[in-house]
């Protein structure tokens, strides 16, 4: 998978094929900034599945089978202390908010998995924010950094 | 991710180290299927394993499933990154955490 990164003081800016193929390059690029700026291990991992909840549903909803580029932003604040990471793709209108938040305290019998990506996202994460913009889907995520 | 697998008769255990993600998943679920049909015990040691997605909790749901109806699944030595995700998502309820 191609992926091209561009490199700004505080923050990298990455395009990359809306493929589940890209989530391993795309980690990787994340994680070593986060690495670079000192961010501890934890958060770091926590940025992982942040990034693979969001693009993945990128990935699999938003073209359906022609292909298409995402625009993923990680910022790094020592300032405001707190990590923004940015998700814009041009597919489907799409607003992961809307989502229903699972019933995490169903038995297992009863229990389903749809849902809790984006749970996932909103509990690691201190704020969520969506815009459609252009024909763009902007989705930021912000984690404040202890 | 690398999965190591050790057999002993309905027993099997699986070593699970690296990521579980919706890369990686794809690959833990075809082992865990297979190892599944004949076991009575399952376990899942997460020692080496440093993160879990949705997808991979989607693996684990459906393993228990299957296991509370024939034996049973044991999650054993999992990480603070991988327990916070059991515990948000109400994981902690559903599995046998050791």
């Amino acid at each position: 998978m191609e992926i091209i990164i561009k490199i700004e003081d505080n923050k990298r800016i990455l395009y990359t094929e809306a493929k589940v193929e890209s989530i391993p390059q795309l980690t990787e690029c994340i994680e070593t900034f986060l690495d670079e700026n000192n961010v501890s291990m934890k958060i770091q991992m926590q940025m992982n599945i942040v990034v693979d909840e969001i693009f993945s549903n990128i990935a699999k909803y938003a073209f359906d089978d022609i292909s298409g580029v995402a625009k993923i932003v990680c910022e790094y604040s020592e300032t405001n202390k707190e990590i923004v990471l940015v998700f814009e793709d041009n597919g489907k209108q799409y607003n992961p908010l809307e989502i229903e938040n699972p019933d995490v305290s169903l038995p297992v019998e009863e229990r389903t998995i749809g849902g809790l990506g984006l749970f996932v996202v909103k509990k690691i994460m201190d704020s969520a924010e969506y815009t459609y913009k252009n024909g763009y889907n902007i989705f930021k995520v912000i984690k404040k950094i202890p | 991710m690398n999965i190591t697998i050790v057999k002993n008769e309905g027993k099997v255990v699986l070593e699970v180290e690296g990521r579980l993600d919706t890369s990686t998943s794809p690959e833990f679920e075809k082992t865990v299927k297979s190892c599944i049909t004949d076991a009575t015990e399952l376990y899942l040691d997460l020692k080496n394993l440093e993160y879990v997605s949705s997808a991979g909790l989607r693996i684990f749901l459906m393993a228990q499933k299957v296991m509370m109806k024939k034996g049973q699944m044991v999650v054993q030595n999992a990480n603070e990154i991988v327990m916070e995700i059991f515990e948000v998502t109400g994981f902690v309820d559903i599995l046998t955490i050791e």
